[in-house]
């Protein structure tokens, strides 16, 4: 690109490849010289090509497993496309058979949701389903007291991102799931944006279905997975025999391997401890050079890398690309598939006006960045919020 | 375009089509710092993912203007303009069809959002100008501070006439790479920068409107009692036929009349008659008129409005300039006389002003006739 390269600050769309992922495919990729037998082949083939990545597969599974909490039976993953693939894997698994058998289910979910399972929600409506929304408080977090009434006979499932990809805001999906065990309703949690952000014994979540997301801590896209607790339904959306007849296809396998490489090297607690006090104080030096800044999601617990900034003054979908102009990767709202920037979904939901939502940026680190930058990236935006309060006519 | 002035950033309106492209290519050549911004203008829905040949705005253009940013190795951003079109543009057509005017929605989307809204975002995005493909010249002129507006060196292709509502300040800001260049030159440039779009179809229709043409289109969103039917009658009151809304006709139409008259073919629109929401029908030379007041009219560089504009106007984009005569008064109404009789003025209707290749300014044609005139 012409425009300097820049400053990235969009963590949470996507992170920089870890130098343990590079390792752990730079031999397939790099060694010309690499033998024969040394690559590997389609993980399903019976002879000892196939089982070299089968157990290269099954290795990686092993590695995802030991990171979402020692007792994790690597054998509850199902690798999949994406995080999105995960979420829709699991509302389907529940909803469509319900459908299928002429019934129009129940489901319960909040407005603060990823969009792969917003998706879901017109989906269901559209098949005659009804779906309720947890109502969510001035931060986004959905609120456990409202779950109980809304419940009804014939719910299905209780979908609820843990941590929103947004804001960052953290929804204690245990006090959810308290509720969900005592009324015998499937829990599926999006934990997309919480793997590596926050510690996670998956078995004692209390839930059935928990999505995740490789291309969030560093590994490839592509990669996703749907962890399951033991004996849960899922019904393929991909017919195969592959991840045991739960999603066919031939697996990601460079995708897989690099997940697993990745989920070594997590250590949330680290992390939060190098990245936080970096958030905060940016969050405190903007919210002091700008005036009229609005934090979204600020009185919330958050994750320690994600910061979402309204700015008073500023109207429409400027900001983010002037900052781009600038050298600066943020991003905000959702971009739909024209490429128009819309609203988040997310903000409205907390309560703020479409011009607030609009006027809003999100900033998230992979991990530690320099001071200096980000000095650079508050000055920069100093400057791009002043021009553009000046340009609305 | 003067391109003396130090590098600066100028944002190119790309519409996914073959001349934007292109302008956006040479000012790229040229050495400017090029941003490129596409408009959503109109949410073509299910014809989102269609390739709409002579329509914009769908998934296609958008793609096909990132396309070409990409080969250009320019950044590239979609905009929602939507509400402001449908405002500004989409209910304007609407409304001046059912006000028994002809609109024309080019205009209104160059003056309210191309060389209007559109300067805000480039304000936004710290672009000093903005560039389109537009087939038109502006010239700057150092001593007399005054940015010119005139015609492509290609007739065929001089969109001027959808131009004329550009203000000074406007235009101080704007480039068109295009004007001296003909179409078919603008194409092989295309090729030349290996650009996708090339030989792509230019957009004919109207950008919003699709199968269903307008008719189909105003019939969609106005209930029939805003658009009632009526009788045809002759100038001199006879009744001659019955139609089912006046939109459906445009003056100095004759296809779809059924009159009952003897030489029925010799008869055109020639008016309406909103008290009555008749359609009136007349002779060939009933068609033709000498005058006829404009409003909102804007002048794109100063003239004396104290005396008389000796010029040539155009009434219509395909409409050979006529020499006239253009007497000013107040709240930017001119009357205009032609040397010549007119044929089918038509309310709504732009009229452009010309002297030589300098484009004037224009306005909207409020009714054929002169001052004072009962109507």
């Amino acid at each position: 690109m012409s425009a300097k390269a820049g400053i990235y600050l969009d963590s949470n769309a996507g992170t920089p490849i870890k130098s343990a992922v590079r390792e752990a495919l730079a031999p397939y990729l790099l060694n010309e010289g690499l033998s024969q037998e040394d690559h590997l082949y389609n993980p399903s083939s019976i002879h000892s090509f196939g089982r070299r990545a089968k157990r290269a597969v099954a290795i990686a599974r092993e590695r995802i497993a030991q990171s979402l909490g020692a007792d994790t039976d690597s054998e509850q993953i199902i690798f999949t496309s994406s995080g999105s693939e995960a979420n829709q894997l699991a509302i389907a698994s529940l909803l469509k058979p319900r459908l299928i058998r002429g019934e129009k289910p129940h489901w319960i979910t909040s407005p603060v949701e990823h969009d792969s399972i917003k998706q879901m929600v017109t989906w269901l409506e559209k098949q005659g389903g009804r779906v309720s929304f947890i109502p969510v408080d001035a931060e986004g977090v959905p609120q456990v007291s409202a779950l109980e009434s809304l419940i009804q006979d014939d719910t299905a499932l209780i979908s609820l991102i843990w941590v929103n990809n947004e804001t960052g805001a953290i929804t204690d999906v245990s006090e959810f799931s308290k509720i969900a065990r005592r009324r015998q309703i499937p829990l599926h949690i999006d934990a997309a944006q919480a793997w590596g952000k926050l510690p996670i014994h998956v078995n004692t979540l209390g839930a059935q279905y928990v999505t995740f997301s490789a291309h969030k801590i560093g590994a490839l896209a592509g990669t996703g997975f749907l962890w399951t607790y033991p004996n849960t339904r899922v019904e393929p959306a991909i017919l195969g025999k592959q991840e045991k007849s739960r999603r066919g296809g031939t697996e990601n396998l460079f995708g897989i391997i690099a997940a697993g490489a990745a989920a070594e090297t997590l250590d949330p607690i680290a992390w939060a401890a190098r990245v936080a006090p970096l958030r905060d104080r940016l969050q405190s030096v903007i919210a002091q050079r700008i005036p009229g800044t609005l934090i979204n999601g600020g009185q919330a617990k958050r994750v320690a890398n994600t910061l979402n900034i309204s700015f008073e003054g500023v109207e429409g979908d400027g900001l983010v690309m002037a900052l781009d102009l600038a050298g600066y990767a943020v991003s905000a709202g959702s971009a739909c598939s024209s490429g128009v920037l819309e609203p988040s979904h997310v903000l409205m939901a907390m309560g703020r006006t479409k011009t607030q939502a609009m006027a809003a940026i999100r900033i998230s680190f992979a991990d530690a960045v320099a001071w200096s930058d980000l000095e650079g990236f508050v000055e920069a935006l100093e400057k791009t919020v002043i021009r553009m309060c000046k340009a609305r006519r | 375009m003067s391109l003396n002035k130090d590098k600066k950033r100028i944002l190119v309106a790309m519409s996914g089509g073959v001349d934007s492209s292109v302008a956006a290519a040479i000012l790229k050549t040229q050495g400017h710092d090029v941003v490129g911004v596409h408009m959503q203008l109109y949410d073509q829905g299910e014809n989102n993912v269609a390739r709409l040949g002579g329509r914009c705005c769908s998934l296609v253009d958008a793609n096909d203007a990132r396309r070409v940013c990409d080969k250009l190795d320019i950044p590239y951003y979609v905009i929602n303009v939507q509400d402001i079109f449908q405002d500004k543009v989409v209910d304007y057509f609407v409304h001046e069809y059912l006000m028994t005017r002809t609109p024309n929605p080019c205009v209104q989307c160059n003056s309210q959002i191309k060389f209007n809204y559109l300067f805000q975002k480039a304000d936004e995005l710290d672009c000093q100008w903005i560039a389109t493909g537009h087939y038109a010249q502006v010239e700057w002129d150092e001593p007399s501070q005054l940015a010119h507006l005139l015609k492509a060196v290609d007739p065929q292709k001089d969109q001027t006439y959808f131009l004329f509502g550009l203000t000074q300040t406007a235009l101080k800001r704007t480039m068109m790479p295009l004007g001296g260049f003909s179409k078919m030159m603008v194409r092989k440039i295309a090729e030349d920068f290996g650009l996708a779009v090339a030989q792509k179809q230019d957009s004919q229709e109207i950008c919003f409107i699709g199968g269903e043409g307008y008719k189909g289109f105003i019939e969609k969103r106005v209930s029939e009692n805003l658009r009632p039917g009526g009788i045809i009658r002759t100038t001199d009151g006879q009744l001659v036929g019955e139609h089912t809304g006046l939109f459906r006709y445009t003056i100095g139409q004759r296809k779809g009349l059924q009159l009952r008259l003897k030489d029925a073919d010799q008869y055109f629109v020639v008016g309406y008659d909103n008290k009555t929401q008749a359609l009136i029908v007349g002779t060939e030379n009933e068609l033709f008129q000498k005058g006829l007041i404009a409003t909102h009219v804007n002048w794109v560089v100063p003239i004396n409005r104290m005396r008389g504009i000796r010029c040539h106007a155009r009434i219509r984009s395909r409409h050979e300039e006529a020499a006239c005569l253009v007497t000013c008064f107040e709240n930017d109404v001119v009357h205009v006389e032609f040397d010549e009789p007119q044929r089918a003025i038509t309310p709504g209707q732009a009229v452009v002003f010309y002297q030589g290749k300098e484009t004037l300014g224009g306005g909207y044609i409020e009714r054929a006739g002169a001052v004072g005139e009962k109507v």
